[in-house]
């Protein structure tokens, strides 16, 4: 056999070589991109749970803290109501005391 | 052109049995490699790009989950806080009622003038109206849905 032969032959030899690891090699990586679209996709069903959950609890709570709110706001303005009426007893007190102090110093 | 240059050798080298040279059986084992080779790059480029779409959807929905999530801890905060607000008001429209009812009783000429419900009565001067205090605002700012 040629020396040129078996160079050849050796080269062949040493890419297949290198092809098989390259093969082996990407084989890992395919599994490893594998096993991590997995995980994604259990964390991504794991999250849609919930979302599901959290959209639920949302709903469930909205309406509930509508109805406080509007109750606050009524509060609210009775409140308001009820400061004026007082304030405004209070002014009419006054004013009836002053009415009669004239009055009973006029006579 | 490589397997026509090693044809020779190759007859001369002939494994027994199959009639199949070994370089023959390189060769085509490389060519083979070569096709495997090209065609775990193109898996592997198609798993990458699925990778990247579960990853995109993945941080979208942890996004949306944790905007969920704020939400839903606004609104429950919203609801203790409104809570707090009703008993304070409602502690307040108490206090205000029965201050204006002391006050019609001491003054019962003004209650003809007062149109209101229980709380119309005559007014005491020394008393200052209770203070706005309200403690706890409304969370009014109640999480809006997206």
């Amino acid at each position: 056999m040629m020396l040129g032969d078996l160079a050849f032959y050796a080269g062949i030899l040493g890419i297949t070589i290198y092809l098989c690891l390259m093969v082996i090699k990407h084989t890992g990586h395919t599994s490893k991109i594998s096993d991590s679209i997995k995980r994604y996709e259990r964390a991504i069903a794991s999250l849609q749970e919930q979302q599901s959950q959290l959209k639920a609890t949302r709903q469930e709570n909205q309406p509930e803290v509508n109805g406080l709110l509007s109750r606050v706001l009524e509060l609210r303005e009775s409140r308001d109501q009820l400061q004026i009426r007082y304030e405004e007893l209070q002014d009419q007190a006054k004013t009836g005391d002053r009415d009669i102090q004239v009055k009973s110093r006029g006579s | 052109m490589f397997v026509l240059a090693v044809a020779e050798p190759v007859e001369a080298a002939s494994s027994g049995g199959l009639g199949i040279s070994p370089p023959v059986v390189l060769v085509f084992g490389f060519v083979f490699l070569i096709l495997l080779q090209a065609g775990m790059v193109r898996r592997i480029t198609r798993l990458r790009a699925q990778r990247s779409d579960c990853k995109a959807s993945y941080d979208k929905l942890r996004e949306e989950v944790l905007t969920l999530g704020e939400q839903v801890s606004s609104l429950e905060r919203a609801r203790d806080s409104n809570g707090a607000s009703i008993v304070a008001l409602e502690r307040e429209n108490e206090v205000l009622q029965k201050l204006i009812e002391e006050f019609v009783a001491e003054h019962p000429e003004l209650a003809a003038s007062v149109v209101a419900p229980a709380e119309d009565e005559a007014p005491t001067e020394g008393e200052a109206p209770p203070e706005d205090e309200s403690g706890a605002e409304p969370a009014s700012t109640v999480a809006t849905d997206s």
